[in-house]
């Protein structure tokens, strides 16, 4: 099993590395999640590496170091996702900074880390919705997209709320 | 040199391993899909009112299930393998790595649930499509959220964070933060901090 561990980690310290080096050189607040994924692959292809290289050439021992792998990096987006764009900590740290904070005030605070006109402009960027004279129309991308969502949702059993 | 016999052993070999790793891969899918299963009958029968429980008790049962299947995996997945094939092994390490491999799908199916009901731009995209017109920038912002607008959305948003033990909360005095608010704000920041998120110009 140690070795299993032994390859698996390394993979990670890999991702790890390579990932924070990045995120500190150029800082960015998009979420960057095809570069994350590709970290992810390069993380994995180093755990097999040297699972392959210094231990046991097996399939079945290999795929081990693969689920190990996974759980890792899954363990790490999860926490990644949470923390990294959550608008509930950024209104912790609103709050935290003083003892107590008035609703209204907060409700800015709110706005602002939402990012609505951000979100806006992206969606349009990206064929969702069109934006003109301030008037906003869905597009067939974003009907489309939203029929998936509510599929989804009633898979998993849950229903948008924003 | 290798005979016709030991090649075709060789390959007899690689197929019973592919076929483990076949099935240590579906047992933890099929143990997800089954979790889910269970996870929506709870919630349809609490929407027609036959259980009745708080959100926080169905969070629970899902947590205990989770665990539960868990170690069924771990204990019952070299016996089922053998029962399906007896040349399928499936040895210790494997037992482990798939208990793992199933909380990871098990995370994934959370973060899922939770980006499907929190997405704020699928929320918007939503409010879009089900008025049929052109919506005009602010009042699109203004009745965010099927109408509950941004804030009945902060105060839904704050009254969650207080059933998770994280803040004080009652209207309009919003804090002060808990123990357990402040690690994970502190947590949170040092996170932030460490990948210098939200500092970009």
């Amino acid at each position: 099993m140690y070795e299993i561990m032994i390859s698996s980690l390394s993979g990670m310290f890999l991702f790890l590395l390579i990932h924070i080096t990045l995120w500190r050189i150029s800082p960015s607040n998009t979420p960057r999640m095809s570069l994350l994924f590709l970290l992810v692959i390069i993380g994995i292809v180093c755990s097999v590496i040297v699972h392959s290289f210094f231990f046991n050439t097996n399939i079945v021992s290999i795929a081990s170091t693969v689920w190990m792998d996974i759980f890792f990096i899954i363990c790490y987006l999860f926490l990644y996702a949470g923390l990294s764009r959550s608008v509930s900590l950024t209104l912790l740290e609103k709050i935290s900074k003083s003892k107590s904070i008035n609703f209204l005030t907060l409700v800015k605070d709110y706005e602002s880390s939402i990012r609505f006109l951000d979100r806006m402009d992206l969606m349009e960027k990206n064929g969702y919705i069109k934006i003109s004279d301030d008037m906003v129309t869905i597009e067939p991308k974003g009907r489309r997209l939203i029929s998936i969502t509510k599929m989804f949702g009633r898979l998993v059993g849950v229903s948008l709320e924003g | 040199m290798e005979g016709p016999s030991s090649k075709w052993e060789n390959e007899r070999s690689v197929y019973y391993d592919f076929m483990t790793i076949l099935f240590s891969f579906f047992i933890s899918f099929f143990s997800l899909l089954f979790l889910i299963l269970v996870s929506n009958t709870l919630r349809f029968l609490s929407r027609k009112k036959i259980l009745s429980f708080p959100l926080y008790t169905e969070s629970i049962f899902i947590f205990l299930f989770c665990i539960i299947l868990s170690i069924f995996i771990y204990k019952s997945s070299p016996c089922l393998s053998n029962n399906i094939n007896p040349l399928v092994g499936f040895p210790d390490h494997l037992r482990i790595t798939t208990t793992l491999l199933f909380f990871a799908m098990f995370l994934t199916y959370l973060e899922i649930k939770s980006l499907l009901s929190r997405g704020l731009s699928l929320r918007i995209l939503k409010d879009l499509d089900e008025s049929n017109t052109p919506v005009k920038l602010e009042s699109l912002k203004d009745g965010y959220g099927g109408g509950l607008g941004f804030n009945g959305l902060l105060d839904k948003r704050l009254n969650t964070i207080k059933k998770l033990g994280m803040i004080h909360y009652s209207h309009p005095t919003v804090g002060p933060l808990t123990i357990f608010g402040k690690l994970m704000n502190f947590l949170g920041a040092l996170f932030r901090e460490i990948l210098k998120l939200e500092r970009a110009e």
